[in-house]
């Protein structure tokens, strides 16, 4: 697939300081997760990419169109669910919903029908002639999506979408949000602070510090890369089973105060190999780990100082 | 998508044209402002003035033979009636003007700050529409209201009066037409904008109708305390008239009218000036105040 947003040097700065510097970079994940501490320049990044702040230099192109002149276009492609509130308290939701998506440009009746299914799929069906200012936090935020896919954008923002949720309404939006991105229609940016909630819907990750992207990884190539470094517990004589580890290419290394012994394999060698290894020298694997928080690893070692 | 497949799919339908896009923030302003029932009967009231100043028109008209008749008519009509002439249409247009303003001040806060007080900017503006389109979709609701209250009704008792007293009327008076288009325009453009800034401004519903109130009475009698305490020499001229908005207009509509003219001495051009004046700082609050995200500084 062609990348879908194109940064090119893009600096934006905010009441007299520079917020975002000098972003590159062609992105082309299903769905992006957004990360960085406070104040790193997310959400100013998303609101730029919406066209709310004129970039001080650089530009940014979002499915080969550019912020900084086509912003009206892109706006048809773009559905947005903002981090805060967002909603008008005395409308109901199908009033809403069907407003907006007729400001993005469908027609009344297409917008109605559209306004009414997708209240439906985000599981507001039942409420949706209630008023907005009558839901709880869960059902706000899960009518804000609603607004944001209602025109059936192709690339969807989402800036926090499971803040203030309880575990069950988290894992519902976490749900509609895999659904969304796992029908291949559309593209999804999420911001958040959770890992846990862009390791479970993202394919890719940016990690913003400082206004500047430390780092940037597709998280199933971490995750094949991390399954190859294994921690292992074993009974019985151990050294004829790493040398024939060894042999068939393992990288071996024995941690004699935990009683651990630490290996990289190669790509050529499974998980699979190693059980028949064990089998054959008559040694048994009690315990095999590979590092499954990859996430966590990669943000903190972007957040290092040396970074 | 239908319901029963629930998943989700894009839209790749035809899309809408653009130029009256701001229409739609109209349309469903209009729904929620009919949605309060007493702000529906307070419109419904607006219209009984014109109505009865129809009457009036008609009846000074078909009674005009049986008075011609007995006697009972003299130079400004029917003796007994209300005379049909420039005070009479500035009366009207001054009971209008009014009405427009309070129903302004009722509805132009509800229509702006439901949006501000829950952060509804951002969902907007991610949209399709641009801010000016924003302010123009808010304010056209105001506009379509008030004109059915001040000059389409205005035009129409003009007309009346010129079908039931022919062109010579028309011809003699066509000015008050142009002064009920112009003056009715001006006042319901600058009241609007003026109450949508005050509203984005104050942000609380409540307090933006209080304040449209407040600035509208009290700015009356500070202007009578204005005109008692400027002197009087060389010409008695009574500014503080300028900061009562209602007088103002009405200033405005005898200037075209060359009607009334004892307005405090007070050139008409000054009140056009401080009409506009009212509409250009509207707009720059609008521009500051309307936008998709707060900067902090």
């Amino acid at each position: 697939m062609a990348s879908f947003i194109e940064l090119d040097e893009l600096s934006v700065d905010l009441a007299g300081r520079r917020i975002l510097r000098d972003l590159r970079g062609q992105y082309d994940g299903r769905a992006i997760g957004l990360l960085g501490p406070n104040g790193a320049g997310k959400t100013t990044l998303l609101q730029t990419l919406l066209g709310f702040h004129r970039p001080a230099s650089g530009t940014v192109r979002i499915f080969g169109l550019d912020v900084r002149h086509d912003i009206r276009k892109i706006r048809y492609l773009l559905g947005y669910m903002p981090e805060s509130d967002a909603y008008v308290a005395n409308m109901t939701a199908i009033r809403f919903v069907r407003m907006m998506a007729e400001l993005s440009g469908l027609p009344r009746r297409a917008a109605m029908e559209r306004a009414h299914e997708t209240l439906f799929y985000v599981g507001l069906g039942e409420a949706r002639y209630r008023k907005l200012g009558t839901y709880s936090l869960g059902m706000r935020q899960l009518a804000k999506l609603a607004i944001a896919i209602a025109h059936g954008p192709g690339l969807v923002i989402l800036d926090e979408p499971t803040n203030g949720l309880d575990p069950p309404g988290r894992e519902r939006m976490l749900r509609l949000v895999r659904e969304i991105r796992d029908t291949g229609e559309v593209r999804l940016i999420i911001s958040s602070h959770l890992l846990r909630d862009i390791e479970e819907c993202c394919d890719e990750v940016m990690i913003l510090k400082d206004g500047v992207i430390a780092t940037y990884c597709n998280l199933d190539d971490e995750r094949r890369t991390n399954r190859k470094f294994l921690h292992l517990e074993t009974d019985g004589d151990e050294v004829p089973f790493l040398e024939a580890a060894v042999r068939m290419g393992c990288e071996v290394a024995i941690d004699r105060r935990n009683q651990r012994i630490k290996m990289i394999m190669p790509e050529s060698v499974k998980i699979r190999n190693l059980y028949e290894l064990a089998l054959a020298h008559e040694v048994e694997i009690r315990r095999l780990d590979y590092k499954r928080d990859s996430l966590q690893d990669i943000f903190l070692k972007a957040m290092s100082p040396e970074k | 998508m239908a319901v029963y497949k629930q998943t989700y799919k894009r839209y790749q339908g035809e899309l809408t044209g653009e130029r009256w896009r701001f229409a739609i923030l109209a349309r469903y302003s209009l729904l929620s402002i009919l949605d309060s029932r007493l702000l529906a009967g307070f419109y419904t009231l607006c219209f009984v003035p014109p109505v009865l100043a129809a009457g009036l028109i008609y009846l000074n008209h078909s009674t005009r033979a049986v008075a011609e008749l007995s006697g009972a008519y003299g130079q400004d009509g029917v003796i007994g009636l209300v005379p049909i002439n420039n005070l009479f249409f500035h009366m009207v247009f001054r009971i209008q003007a009014f009405l427009a303003f309070m129903l302004v001040t009722f509805v132009a806060p509800s229509t702006v700050t439901s949006d501000i007080s829950n952060n509804a900017f951002p969902v907007y503006f991610s949209k399709p529409i641009s801010r000016q389109e924003y302010v123009c979709g808010r304010i056209a609701v105001l506009l379509a209201l008030t004109s059915l209250i001040t000059w389409i009704p205005g035009l129409i008792l003009v007309a009346l009066q010129a079908d039931m007293d022919g062109t010579q009327w028309l011809i003699a008076n066509y000015r008050i037409a142009i002064a009920f288009l112009l003056s009715s325009w001006l006042w319901i453009i600058t009241t609007s904008l003026f109450a949508i800034a005050l509203s984005v401004w104050l942000r609380w519903k409540s307090v933006a109708t209080g304040a449209m109130l407040g600035i509208f009475f009290a700015g009356a009698g500070l202007g009578e305390m204005l005109n008692t305490v400027l002197p009087v020499f060389p010409v008695p001229v009574q500014w503080g008239l300028l900061l009562n908005l209602s007088t103002v207009i009405a200033m405005i509509f005898d200037w075209i009218t060359e009607g009334v003219t004892n307005r405090g001495a007070v050139p008409g051009w000054t009140a056009l000036t401080v009409m506009l004046l009212v509409a250009l700082g509207s707009i720059g609050v609008l521009y500051r105040r309307v936008r998709p995200s707060d900067v902090v500084s």
